[in-house]
């Protein structure tokens, strides 16, 4: 939890342009090329699945992260393209970096029939036929497996769009029914194939429709730590609500949002559909995209505009260039449901059977959830200036507060690049890689400073003697974060002065004590003189009464304190162990009153722990301690005491409270009638001031912090409810010198007003 | 000149709606439509020329203040025949009686079929390219020309493609001369059907069209008013519009985009033809996007150029090429040599030639001097999202260069609030676009006495 990189939020044109130089001054490691074609089996067919595979070519060159393990990275393309798309990132991150890197192609996007991978011809052909997705070596779809649309339903972001729907019982129909687990499946199998659990850390990154199929596999590879999102569609759920943000037509930074949810209907195409690409899908991106980096005056050179679409187009078409994936990518539920049933009923599968298939292709849109699963890794979210779909506001207002509701939620982080577009490699001024070299950069920092390392689940947290209110309210702690995956260990043997010794020297992650032990230690006060800590800060103070309880037995006939000073009776006193912290304020009144060890044991007196003695025998003869409401380690023996012995509660005198008080030790106040055997009446006592802090080092996570204190402060009620009386009251758990806030708590108290 | 009629120098969207439901319940005349397709001999050179008449059934033609019938000449825009001017052709024929004559350029007319259609594209796969046809049966073949990409005006135009005639071809000499049987087809074509004491006529020329129409202004002697709605000027005052705005035009609510424009003048050369493609109508469609979207419309681009590119598709029986550059944006260098080429030709002498090239010269400028006709009064019209006629340009530019003029003809200016510059196209409440509100004007004028010059009857 401690000393970890953060990304920056922001980073300027001029960094980029620096970054670029930077890259460019790297060593260029030798690096291979291989392609791995490899065939599998799932839902009862055979699928070729085709992966590149980039690192240098001497073994010993690839880097190694934080964590120690070999860095792999698994890239997948955009909605419409193959492996090539990637290349960009896969040469920088291998030649640059040293990683191992593995592009995968979606299932029947590779062109398995010539080895070059170039599609042939164009993607509509004047007889009316289309091309179609090739899922296995020599099996074509045939023109009478698909009826071809035209659809003008989303003019507003695509014009007009060309789909073919495949017919009902042709092999198409069922491949297309059957791709999401080959979606699943291949690409498991591709990272197994190429980054062995034990040797390698992977890290994945999909551009805009890859980036859903690289959350989901990210729950699925055991050795995936973490999502690498640049321009990178989330789950499909959540990229469905980032479409309806903008009301599927986006935004464009520093122009307004042309429509929201409100005004957007959700996407509805059925599993048996493919979109034909054509060069409205690249106008549909250099539209937004020219109106963020020219302006308005993109409109008025409209020919050339037109002209590097098309331009750009005849240059694609050896790409695959159509599309499937939106079924998953948006959350199509129907479809999805639709898809499974097809599939299972081609299985033959039972009704059970099916539904679990059902609930299978659900899942592949949303992140996996229960006991037993691989969390979602830590994500880093990078979006581009230009980028029409990933805009900061989106990421804000849907896209991470997404992330932070998961269980557990991964650490995310979110950097907004100021140039580039959302095929981020696009050649600007200056940036003759677009963004590029800038974000694989931050990439390998963030893996190499340790922000993909899984945060410390274990969490230590210094109490006190079992039953012990620093004790409980660790265990209130652990009550809280071990539904989010904590593990949470109340340590009993920090109880007293150790406590902020545990806290501010690394034994602890977080702890509870009084306020005056933690002012003490701060300060080097008292039993702290000359020991230094490490900075702390406080995330919430507890209310609760306290005194200091002073009693006598009853037998010996004192009525009051200077009574028992004044007398020669050989006293067996009881308080706390003279050398903790707890003794100090007990000491400073029986000082006052000269009945201190010493005093006493002059007068053949002895002293001892407080409850040491044996109250059934009456060996206890004054008391004096800490005393609270509630059945603790502490006040047990006041009720033991009070019990089996007739004691009389002495008043302090208007003198020594006066001078507790202005030690800062509390003020006056009362204990209340019939607390205890013995109380009969409300007795003058000191209320003390060791209201309770929650506390933990100063560097301590922001974000793990913010949470917990939205755990205490919405969880208010559990604190009342405990062996011993205190309470978490909004009023008051702000005030928590001698610490500062921490700034995850004070974040926390800003966003609910309560600071 | 008191109690005249002043044209409104705004005419808001409710009053161009007003206008249009107005004109549609004008009574509907029968009208004739009839196509007079004619031969002249200019510059030593046969030419044929086509208009096509419109005109009220029985002879009921209206007439204006002057007490003579109304006549109204009509010439297209650069790439198009007479086609374009229907619109207006009928609208003026049949609601307001007037009868009119539409012109199309030398060359522009496809003389080889009755339809006057077209045929296939303007840039074939195999290397050729459309030509004009300025003889019936005398076609422009391929080794006569060579074809030239040119990017030089990428800001407005893209990518062109333009053809360059080769030296002593007749395509070359074609070239050469066409201005000559521009002016006098024209006013040939005028007087065949405006006989002078019958009739006062009235010019249109939208877009390039203006620049021919103030040309023959002078050179018609009944000619008494220009109607300039989307009319581009004189070729010296289009040049400085040009130059104005960098060559991008102006919107409506944006200030000049002088950093997108690199402009630097034309220098069409009199031997070229510019052949239209879909950017045409994208370099008028991106910035009357901008004018009635906003920015938006890049955020629709897949949509916005499927519109550009189905316009396209819907033309292509039209002629869709344009040589009137050098005329229309006063490229002194073009004309000279056009003119040069022409005199060498005709064997003319070196005093002669000198006269040859004043002449083509004068094409793109008012007349002056002893004898020389006046510039009619002229009601200038704009749209509200056209790109290169904006209120800016002409308070600055147009409006003094007429000003200016002498003796200077009365004008006024219209600033319609919807619109574009093709100005019959439809619009939310429009179905006509802002046509009907700008007819309805130019009756106005014409009935009114906007035209009647000071000391004439």
């Amino acid at each position: 939890m401690t000393d970890h990189w953060e990304p920056a939020r922001v980073v300027s044109l001029d960094e980029c342009v620096q970054a670029t130089a930077n890259v460019a001054a790297m060593p260029t490691i030798e690096i291979t090329d291989t392609e791995d074609v490899f065939r599998i089996e799932v839902a009862g067919m055979q699928w070729d699945i085709g992966v590149r595979v980039y690192e240098p070519a001497d073994p010993a060159a690839i880097a190694v992260g934080a964590d120690g393990k070999k860095i792999g990275a698994f890239l997948l393309h955009g909605g419409q393209d193959d492996w090539r798309q990637m290349i960009p990132f896969a040469t920088m991150l291998s030649s640059k970096f040293g990683w191992r890197v593995v592009s995968g192609t979606f299932p029947g996007r590779l062109y398995l029939q010539d080895p070059s991978r170039n599609w042939p011809g164009d993607t509509m052909n004047p007889d009316g036929t289309v091309r179609t997705p090739i899922w296995l070596k020599d099996e074509f779809i045939t023109p009478d497996q698909y009826e071809l649309v035209h659809d003008t339903s989303k003019a507003a972001r695509y014009g007009t769009r060309t789909l073919v729907h495949a017919k009902p019982g042709t092999t198409f129909w069922y491949r297309m029914a059957a791709w999401p687990l080959v979606m699943e499946a291949g690409f498991v199998e591709a990272m197994r194939r190429h980054f062995p659990v034990d040797e390698y850390s992977i890290y994945v990154q999909g551009h805009s429709t890859g980036g859903p199929q690289v959350c989901m596999l990210s729950q699925r590879v055991p050795n995936v730590e973490g999502i690498l999102a640049t321009e990178n569609s989330p789950f499909g759920y959540i990229a469905e609500r980032l479409q309806a943000w903008g009301g599927a037509l986006g935004k464009v930074e520093g122009y307004e949002r042309l429509k929201t949810a409100a005004n957007h209907t959700k996407r509805a195409d059925p599993f048996y559909e493919v979109n034909i690409r054509s060069w409205r899908d690249l106008a549909r991106y250099a539209g937004p995209e020219a109106l963020g980096k020219e302006g308005p005056a993109a409109l008025m050179r409209l020919p050339s505009l037109m002209e590097e679409i098309f331009e750009k187009w005849d240059k694609l078409l050896a790409r695959p260039l159509f599309k499937c994936e939106y079924v998953i990518t948006e959350d199509i539920q129907p479809a999805l449901t639709q898809a499974a049933q097809v599939t299972a009923e081609r299985l033959g599968l039972s009704e059970a059977e099916t539904d679990e298939m059902v609930q299978h292709y659900l899942g592949l849109a949303r992140e996996l959830t229960g006991p037993g699963v691989k969390p979602v890794p830590n994500t880093l979210f990078g979006i581009s200036k230009n980028s029409r779909d990933h805009s900061k506001e989106v990421y804000e207002e849907v896209v991470m507060p997404a992330f932070e509701a998961m269980n557990p939620a991964p650490r995310i982080a979110l950097t907004h690049f100021q140039a580039g577009v959302h095929q981020l490699w696009g050649a600007e001024p200056n940036l003759p890689h677009g963004i590029l070299p800038a974000v694989c950069r931050q990439w390998n920092q963030a893996i190499q400073k340790g922000f993909f390392l899984k945060k410390s689940r274990k969490i230590r947290f210094a109490g006190s003697s079992v039953g012990e209110p620093w004790w409980v309210v660790g265990d209130v702690t652990r009550r809280l974060l071990e539904p989010l995956g904590y593990q949470v260990e109340v340590l009993s043997e920090s109880g007293s002065t150790k406590n902020p010794r545990y806290v501010g020297g690394g034994k602890a992650e977080l702890g509870a004590s009084v306020i005056p032990t933690i002012r003490w230690a701060v300060n080097g006060e008292h039993l702290y003189q000359g020991e230094t800590f490490a900075p702390m800060r406080a995330i919430g103070r507890l209310v609760r009464p306290a005194w200091l309880g002073i009693a006598v037995r009853a037998e010996l006939g004192f009525t009051t304190i200077e009574e028992v000073a004044a007398s020669g009776y050989p006293l067996r006193l009881e308080t706390h162990a003279l050398d903790t912290i707890a003794a100090v304020l007990p000491m400073e009144v029986l000082t006052h009153y000269h009945l201190t060890p010493e005093e006493i044991e002059a007068k053949g007196g002895t002293t001892r722990v407080i409850g040491r003695g044996d109250y059934r025998a009456g060996d206890a003869d004054f008391i004096i301690g800490n005393l609270y409401l509630g059945r603790t380690a502490v006040t047990q023996n006041w009720f033991t005491a009070t019990e089996h012995q007739n004691m009389r509660f002495l008043e302090l005198g208007d003198d020594i409270l006066a001078q507790l008080t202005a030690n800062g030790h509390g003020q006056p106040g009362e204990i209340p009638f019939h607390f205890l055997r013995g109380v009969d009446r409300p007795i003058k006592a000191l209320r003390q001031a060791i209201d309770l802090l929650i506390y933990c080092p100063a560097d301590a996570d922001e974000d793990f912090v913010h949470t917990l204190t939205k755990l205490y402060d919405t969880n208010r009620g559990i604190f009342f409810n405990q062996s011993f009386h205190m309470a978490w009251d909004p009023a008051q758990a702000v005030h928590t010198g001698p610490l500062e806030l921490h700034p995850g708590a004070e974040r926390y108290y800003r966003e609910v007003g309560e600071l | 000149m008191t109690d005249r009629w002043e044209p409104a120098r705004v005419v808001s969207v409710e009053e161009c709606v007003q206008a249009t439901a107005d004109v549609a319940a004008l009574p509907t005349l029968d009208i004739t439509d009839t196509e007079d397709v004619f031969r002249i001999d200019a510059a030593g050179m046969q030419w044929d020329i086509g208009v096509h008449v419109h005109e009220p059934v029985g002879g009921s033609t209206a007439v204006g203040a002057d007490g003579k019938k109304i006549g109204v000449f009509l010439l297209h825009g650069g790439q198009d025949d007479w086609r374009q001017m229907l619109p207006f052709a009928t609208m003026l024929s049949a609601k307001f009686g007037y009868k009119v004559v539409t012109g199309t350029f030398p060359g522009r007319l496809y003389l080889q079929d009755p339809s006057r259609d077209w045929p296939g594209d303007t840039i074939n796969p195999d290397g050729t390219v459309r030509t004009p046809i300025w003889l019936t049966d005398e076609l422009i073949t391929a080794d006569q020309y060579d074809v030239v990409k040119d990017t030089r005006l990428k800001a407005r135009y893209g990518t062109r493609t333009v053809v360059h005639a080769k030296p002593g071809t007749t395509f070359w000499f074609r070239m050469a001369a066409s201005p000559l049987a521009l002016e006098a087809g024209m006013v040939e074509a005028m007087g065949r059907h405006f006989p002078v004491d019958e009739f006062s006529v009235y010019m249109q020329g939208h877009s390039t069209g203006g620049a021919m129409t103030m040309m023959l202004a002078q050179r018609v002697p009944n000619c008494a008013g220009l109607l300039a709605a989307e009319n581009s000027m004189f070729g010296v005052i289009t040049e400085r519009m040009q130059m104005w705005s960098g060559s991008l035009g102006k919107v409506e609510g944006y200030d000049l985009f002088t950093e997108t424009a690199s402009y630097e003048g034309r220098v069409d050369p009199f031997y070229e033809v510019y052949l239209r493609s879909w950017r045409d109508i994208a370099r008028y469609y991106g910035p009357e996007a901008l004018g009635k979207e906003g920015p938006a419309a890049l955020m629709r681009l897949p949509s916005l150029m499927e519109e550009v590119i189905e316009g396209w598709d819907k033309q292509l029986v039209r002629p869709l090429f344009k040589c009137e550059y050098p005329v229309t944006h006063n490229i002194v260098a073009s004309l000279t040599q056009g003119a040069q080429v022409t005199a060498e030709r005709l064997g003319l002498s070196h005093a002669e030639t000198q006269e040859m090239v004043e002449h083509y010269l004068g094409f793109t400028r008012e007349l002056s001097g002893p004898g020389a006709k006046p510039m009619p009064n002229t009601l200038f019209g704009i749209a509200r999202h056209s790109r290169d006629a904006s209120p800016e340009a002409f308070e600055q530019i147009t409006l003094p260069h007429f000003a200016a003029m002498s003796p200077a003809p009365r004008v006024g200016l219209q600033h319609f609030q919807a619109g574009t510059h093709m100005l019959w196209r439809s619009e939310p409440d429009l179905p006509q676009g802002i046509l009907p509100a700008v007819v309805q004007q130019w009756d106005q004028a014409i009935t009114r006495g906007f035209f009647v010059r000071e000391g004439r009857p």
